[in-house]
């Protein structure tokens, strides 16, 4: 009973908070996004236990996109995502978070994530920063999964 | 996932610590149809879609805190 009574609050809340911003369909300045490395690294690292994490690769955000920081040696690999992994279709009001420079989403990739999920958050990030708007970063998403640029999803694998 | 730390923004914030799983072309009704936001199995992101993200609560106290 007491999902019940909390869900539709809750979706309310995250709905409303994101067409708020939706509203102003303007990115916040660049560093507003970014971290300081050490600060990032330890967000990174929390997204999953220390038997993992302490074994995984760690990547940054940068001007450049997600860039290498640690080279990990058990195949997961650890980074904090921002706004700009929002959902590409769906929910559609959720899409405008790729606006919202103070989100934070740690997150491991398992080795199996890392190769075919991991990728295409990438390319969502790099079209973000490079200013385009949520439904261009989903047609940049699609064109690129029809070309075969990013992998194809063909099995289940876990963050 | 598992971080204290998140921030997942949209007003949402801190939410549970929790895995996710990439089920390509999953629908939030293969798991129940738990409405969005609730500390039940769902499908949060594009559902139906290659890039479809199922994410799983686990309890708070497996919540870890960034250091």
């Amino acid at each position: 009973m007491k999902i019940s009574i909390v869900t539709p609050m809750f979706l309310f809340v995250a709905l409303s908070g994101a067409q708020l911003r939706a509203q102003d369909h303007k990115y916040p300045p660049i560093g507003e996004y970014l971290m300081a490395a050490d600060a990032e690294t330890a967000l990174a690292k929390s997204a999953a236990p220390p038997n993992v994490s302490d074994h995984a690769t760690i990547k940054l955000l940068s001007l450049s996109g997600y860039q290498v920081a640690h080279e990990g040696t058990n195949g997961f690999v650890c980074m904090v995502m921002r706004g700009f992994a929002a959902p590409t279709y769906t929910p559609s009001q959720l899409r405008d978070l790729v606006y919202d420079s103070a989100l934070r989403a740690p997150i491991c990739f398992d080795p199996s994530a890392a190769r075919t999920v991991m990728p295409f958050y990438e390319l969502r990030t790099k079209l973000g920063m490079e200013g385009k708007a949520p439904e261009q970063i989903a047609a940049g998403v699609q064109a690129a999964y029809v070309k075969g640029e990013l992998p194809k999803r063909s099995e289940v694998s876990f963050a | 996932m598992w971080s204290a730390d998140q921030n997942l923004g949209g007003g949402v914030g801190h939410w549970h610590p929790h895995m996710m799983v990439f089920c390509p072309y999953y629908e939030n009704s293969m798991l129940g149809n738990n409405p969005f936001g609730a500390p039940l199995p769902q499908v949060t992101d594009d559902a139906g879609t290659p890039f479809a993200v199922v994410v799983i609560a686990v309890n708070e106290k497996l919540a870890i805190k960034a250091k």
